[in-house]
């Protein structure tokens, strides 16, 4: 394997964005770390307000840095994304680092056509005659698989279907060949069968070019088919870290089990599909201890004193209060237990 | 497109005749008095009455007089086209008076536009980039001094100042800019500002509020993450989206101003159509008031046409049909 594709790419340390508002202070993402190698895709799941997308969009500075508390460190090509200036951070944008977003069709400006939009973005860093940069948009819109990218170019994204909106957010990502791509729910606003040939391009894409995909979703389904490590997030913390196979095989947190419950797996038996109880709770007002304890069904007294940490073993790390072997025991117990035994 | 435009027309057609009927409807059934006994000299008689009012045309039916304003309008009089009538009080053509006046008011409204979208547009988007900084509400308050200062009295201020106190512009009146372009700017430099400043205000407004509500979108996050700088996040990404409903809000501004920059017009002495058009509603000259109603109309319908027209090149979503 060649050495690029092991290596590493991007390092986020104890990040922690912190929103203030008028009515107090939201942790939207309160100290996460992880790392994403070459030819990596790593997940990002939870719920909505979980931070996953807090927690991406400020490793691009695109989260307003004057009214955000922003700590913890984002380290790419050595140094301190956090700490760069605005002029940095936009040599980053697009051209190292790229990002597409949910809804395609709101991410793409109305007025201007789908080519001129990506021709933009290859001006944006280099320096290069339109022509020149028309044939590379045209080019790089026909592998994405847009057909007739020719004709296409001048069509304003109106004119163009979900999933090719969404192809040609993934063109202009991809445009300036970045090293790292950040896919925010790439796929939530589209049909499901354009949802798997979307994953299938963005799976492509990351194989070719050997970069390192995050992957932010809430669809488990589609964390355990693209990615090899999962993180999954709760009000702002990371709940469960480790190998996608592994989660997957023995997840360790009462919320993944929760979260398993509640979609369907083949191969997990539980037959009947169960929601978790309650909502996300407040931002501002946090549960004391876990966060997650009042939902918890496994709840014990001590869980809303103080706050579980991620395990400290190597590759797959859980934060929660059960003992290791408790945890292993109920799930496995809990897996096999038809759905209305729980309630 | 073709198609729409003349189908539009024949709209502008139907709209103008309502106006003509709205016009003449509310003159003859307000009992204003009568034009003839008006314009028959002091102490007419009633030959003298009698012979005014066939001259004007008035001892005709109302429908007769009506039928033969619009049919005149459409195809033209002895004058010329369109035909406007003949005016009671100066006993001239009204044509001839509109195509004096109509200069003097397109005049006035170029320099005025030029001058409150740079103005507006400028301080808008300053507002919303600067928002809540002490610049942000500089600009608001301003806004609401534009909004808030009476045309009349602002005149007549700049007036005292820079013609009777300091004597760096020149004072009322209008000079053609044939005759002189310096003079003709100098004249209008006080008059412009004037007529601006209610207009730079509410667009600096508009402009605040439509880029604050842009950059807000989705796809000027895309924009940031592209890598794009800030100022061209903001000046083509979020005004080219802000500026659409303002540009097309233009065209019908300036075409109300062609009969109503009345105020403006009398406080600086230009003797435009909006002046005209007060002459006429005074000394009860149905012609000289039909005729300035119906150019405003007009310009009114077809600035509406073009603003629709330009929404539909502005922003490819939209479809004339």
């Amino acid at each position: 394997m060649p050495e690029t594709s092991t290596a590493r790419l991007l390092e986020v340390s104890d990040l922690a964005v912190h929103l203030p508002t008028r009515d107090g202070v939201v942790k939207a993402v309160d100290g996460i770390s992880y790392t994403l190698n070459a030819g990596e895709t790593l997940g990002i799941v939870g719920e909505s307000g979980s931070g996953k997308s807090v927690s991406c969009l400020t490793v691009l500075g695109l989260i307003n840095r004057d009214s955000a508390q922003i700590s913890g460190r984002v380290i790419y090509d050595g140094s301190d994304l956090l700490e760069a200036t605005e002029s940095e951070l936009r040599m980053v944008r697009g051209n190292e680092i790229s990002m597409i977003f949910q809804d395609p069709f709101a991410g793409l400006h109305p007025l201007f056509s789908v080519g001129d939009q990506l021709v933009e973005a290859i001006r944006a860093h280099e320096d290069v005659k339109k022509r020149v940069a028309r044939e590379r948009v045209v080019e790089l819109l026909h592998e994405v698989g847009i057909p007739q990218a020719a004709e296409r170019f001048s069509s304003y994204p109106h004119e163009y279907s979900g999933g090719m909106q969404q192809r040609a957010m993934i063109a202009m990502a991809l445009i300036n060949n970045p090293r790292i791509l950040i896919a925010d729910e790439p796929t939530t606003a589209l049909d499901v069968t354009v949802q798997a040939q979307i994953l299938e391009l963005i799976e492509k894409i990351k194989e070719e070019l050997s970069i390192g995909v995050i992957l932010v979703t809430h669809d488990l389904g589609v964390v355990r088919d693209v990615t090899q490590n999962v993180l999954v997030m709760y009000a702002g913390r990371i709940v469960e870290h480790g190998s996608t196979a592994a989660v997957f095989a023995e997840p360790k947190h009462p919320y993944t089990w929760g979260l398993m419950e509640s979609i369907p797996l083949l191969e997990v038996e539980t037959r009947d599909l169960r929601a978790i109880d309650g909502a996300p709770p407040s931002l501002i007002h946090l549960p004391t201890g876990c966060a997650f304890h009042p939902r918890c069904t496994q709840a014990f007294e001590g869980c809303d004193k103080a706050r579980p940490e991620l395990d400290q073993t190597e590759h797959h790390q859980a934060a929660c209060h059960l003992a290791r072997t408790d945890r292993d025991r109920i799930w496995q117990e809990r897996r096999r237990r038809p759905a209305d035994a729980s309630r | 497109m073709a198609h729409y435009i003349v189908r539009r027309l024949v709209w502008v057609a139907v709209v103008l005749l309502a106006v003509t009927l709205i016009v003449y409807a509310i003159f003859f059934l307000l009992p204003a008095g009568d034009p003839a006994v008006r314009h028959a000299g002091k102490i007419p008689s009633e030959e003298n009455i009698a012979e005014v009012r066939a001259q004007f045309g008035l001892d005709q039916p109302v429908y007769v007089q009506y039928g033969k304003f619009v049919k005149n309008f459409f195809v033209g009089d002895e004058y010329g086209w369109p035909g406007l009538g003949f005016s009671y009080e100066t006993r001239t053509p009204v044509r001839d008076k509109v195509i004096t006046a109509a200069p003097r008011t397109l005049s006035l409204i170029a320099g005025a536009v030029v001058i409150w979208l740079i103005a507006g547009v400028g301080i808008g988007v300053l507002s919303a980039v600067k928002r809540h900084s002490w610049l942000d509400r500089l600009a608001m308050g301003f806004a609401l001094f534009g909004v808030s200062a009476p045309v009349f009295w602002l005149g007549l201020i700049l007036l005292y100042v820079f013609w009777e106190k300091l004597g760096w512009l020149p004072g009322t009146g209008y000079v053609p800019i044939s005759e002189s372009p310096v003079d003709w700017f100098l004249h209008l430099i006080m008059p412009w500002s004037v007529l601006a400043l209610a207009f730079a205000a509410v667009y600096a407004r508009m402009t605040r509020g439509n880029l604050l509500e842009t950059m807000g979108e989705d796809y000027i996050r895309t924009a940031r993450a592209k890598g794009l700088s800030e100022r061209r996040v903001v000046l083509k990404h979020g005004l080219r989206a802000s500026l659409t409903p303002i540009i097309t809000l233009l065209g019908i501004d300036m075409a109300i101003l062609v009969g109503g920059a009345v105020i403006t017009e009398s406080v600086f002495n230009i003797q435009g159509l909006g002046h005209i058009a007060l002459t006429g509603v005074n000394a009860q000259d149905l012609p000289v008031t039909m005729g300035v109603i119906m150019i405003g109309a007009c310009a009114v319908v077809i600035m509406g046409l073009l603003a629709d027209i330009a929404y539909a090149y502005l922003d490819p979503r939209v479809k004339l049909a």
